[in-house]
């Protein structure tokens, strides 16, 4: 599946480049996966470098046979064609017969399956940065909502308060208070919209639509999270760590260790000049050696440093997933217990409100509009409480997923995609 | 010095040959190591797959054997097919007997040989019945997530392709109790 999007991302980039018409384009929650697969700039990008390093293996084995080398030849030619001109020529005429050549044709082989890795953890984290600004640009789009609700509130009662001043019965500063609070309301919706924008138009960005795209978000069913049972971090740490691609890629990398070890052994019967491919870059500064001499036993050594760096980078990683399924759980939970206290906010501060416009139906003149518009305002803070929850509720469990490679992660390791 | 410089590029290219000949042996000797390590993760992961609920310590034994058999297959998958490369040899050197290499065609016969009683060993040894691999899928769920090994998931695969191995060389996986599990 992760081929056929990586093929089809190349395909579209070759087909795509060049067209600049505007259009309207419906952005869904279920979607933002295989768009993103297919359109998003840094994904083609290493999709072209999974297909590089697909390519040098080729290169590499390629590289085994003989090459047609007219100078090496002539040079031979002129020393008699005889054996040792013919074994000086080797390396053009067989470079099958250098174990060098072979080593570095396995490096390619794995590294290609190292940079497959580094693709799965690019394109797993551009889907969740796309899906994170989805859900934050709808949470804002909502919160706006909240706002304008809240407006009409304030405007009610602003009216009634009004009402009262030209009676006399209250102040005019109340009336006033009311004013303010609509002016700060307006400014917060204003402030919304922009950051609305900015994060639609970023998420345009990450799925790979051009500026002029008019992009709208579908709504998302948000989630009851009445019944929802917390997560326990024992029951995903192991998935999380097994399935990690950049572990997995630091776990190709150390394959590649031993096999730049026994280049340097065998560096007697020549060096190889194959390229490590596109993928090979974490090696690029390791020593090479025409022959086994008094340098051979420094030079393993610093193979054997970069050895050590790779594991500690490996072991970083793995703590470094640990730590954000730890964090992930962690908050998870406590957004659930904040939810429930959202929710029993939000009722408690309906009751309120629904209990004092009773009372001003029925003519209650005692009623303090003051105190009304705190309980409205308790209103709307409770709401956006609530929905910060199930939002927050959504993006925890595609955190989860994405640490696991679950749901619109879903995509096995490159090695086990071959099967 | 023109038989010393002969000399020398004659031992070159011998150490060369030596050198070839170490690698194709080790890989044997890889895939022997590897089977050995099987069978103690298969025997791991029988005494755990029942259990009713997988710890971290139950998800890392049933990882270990799932990745291994992965590795395994893939070791082997690439020590029949360059078997098969020089079967094909094989048999063109049997259509033309009177060719001057069938010496190397009896070399590489003792090198490797895909015997049935070794597939029957494999399937013994190493693979775990489907029954098993069906409860363990089973209890690696929880909820919505697969909390196992990804390798859990393709073992019906890797079986596919280590079936379809040995089926080029004639080789059935079904006279094998264990393995006939998988293809009934």
């Amino acid at each position: 599946m992760m081929l056929f999007y990586k093929m089809m991302a190349i395909a579209l980039f070759i087909v795509g480049s060049g067209s600049s018409n505007a259009y309207a384009e419906e952005i869904t929650l279920e979607g933002i996966s295989k768009k993103v697969s297919e359109a998003n700039y840094l994904t083609l990008e290493e999709a072209l470098r999974v297909y590089q390093a697909k390519k040098s293996i080729s290169a590499a084995r390629g590289d085994l046979l003989p090459s047609l080398n007219v100078w090496k030849i002539a040079g031979a030619a002129a020393e008699g064609a005889s054996i040792v001109g013919i074994v000086g020529a080797l390396k053009d005429m067989a470079p099958f017969l250098v174990p060098n050549n072979w080593f570095r044709v396995r490096q390619t082989e794995i590294l290609y399956e190292a940079q497959q890795e580094g693709y799965r953890a690019l394109w797993a984290n551009q889907v969740f940065t796309a899906k994170s600004l989805f859900l934050r640009a709808l949470f804002d789009a909502r919160f706006a909502q909240i706002i304008r609700e809240q407006q009409s509130a304030y405007a009610e009662v602003a009216e009634i308060a009004q009402a009262r001043v030209e009676m006399g019965m209250i102040p005019l500063e109340v009336a006033k208070t009311f004013e303010i609070w609509q002016l700060d309301l307006v400014e917060d919706r204003r402030t919304y919209s922009l950051v609305f924008n900015e994060e639609v138009k970023s998420l345009s960005y990450v799925m790979g639509f051009e500026n002029e795209t008019n992009v709208t978000l579908k709504q998302v069913s948000l989630p009851n999270l009445g019944n929802v049972k917390e997560l326990s971090y024992g029951d995903f740490i192991y998935r999380a760590v097994n399935s990690s691609p950049e572990r997995r890629q630091h776990g190709h990398f150390l394959r590649v260790v031993p096999l730049i070890k026994k280049e340097m052994w065998w560096s007697f019967l020549g060096a190889s000049t194959i390229s490590r491919g596109t993928a090979g870059g974490v090696f690029n500064n390791m020593p090479e050696s025409e022959g086994l001499g008094f340098s051979t036993a420094p030079k393993i050594e610093i193979i054997k440093g970069q050895e050590s760096i790779l594991e500690t980078q490996q072991k970083g990683i793995i703590e470094t997933v640990k730590r954000q399924l730890d964090i992930m759980i962690k908050g998870h939970n406590s957004n659930l217990a904040s939810y429930k206290n959202a929710k029993q906010r939000l009722d408690l501060s309906i009751s309120r409100r629904d209990h004092l416009r009773e009372r001003l139906e029925m003519g209650d003149r005692t009623v303090d509009l003051l105190y009304l518009g705190e309980v409205l305002n308790d209103i709307a803070i409770s709401k956006v409480r609530l929905l910060k929850s199930q939002f927050a509720h959504l993006m925890f469990i595609d955190k989860l997923e994405r640490l696991i490679f679950a749901g619109d992660y879903q995509s096995p390791p490159a090695e086990l995609e071959r099967l | 010095m023109k038989n010393l410089r002969l000399t020398k590029s004659w031992v070159i290219l011998s150490l060369l040959l030596v050198a070839l000949s170490i690698t194709a042996c080790k890989e044997k000797e890889e895939l022997e190591n590897s089977a050995e390590a099987l069978a103690d993760y298969k025997a791991d992961l029988l005494s755990i797959y029942e259990k009713d609920s997988y710890s971290y310590d139950d998800m890392v034994i049933i990882g270990q054997y799932f990745q291994s058999f992965f590795e395994y297959n893939q070791k082997f998958e690439k020590i029949v097919k360059n078997r098969k490369k020089k079967r094909r040899r094989d048999d063109r050197i049997a259509r033309n007997p009177v060719r001057r290499d069938s010496r190397r065609s009896d070399r590489t016969d003792r090198k490797f040989r895909l015997d049935p009683k070794d597939v029957q060993a494999i399937c013994e040894n190493i693979v775990v019945e489907k029954g098993v691999w069906d409860i363990t899928l089973k209890k690696c769920v929880s909820g919505d997530y697969f909390l196992c090994a990804e390798e859990v998931r393709y073992f019906p695969q890797m079986m596919t392709k280590l079936m379809e191995i040995t089926a080029q060389h004639g080789v059935s996986l079904g006279t094998s109790p264990t393995c006939s599990t998988w293809f009934r």
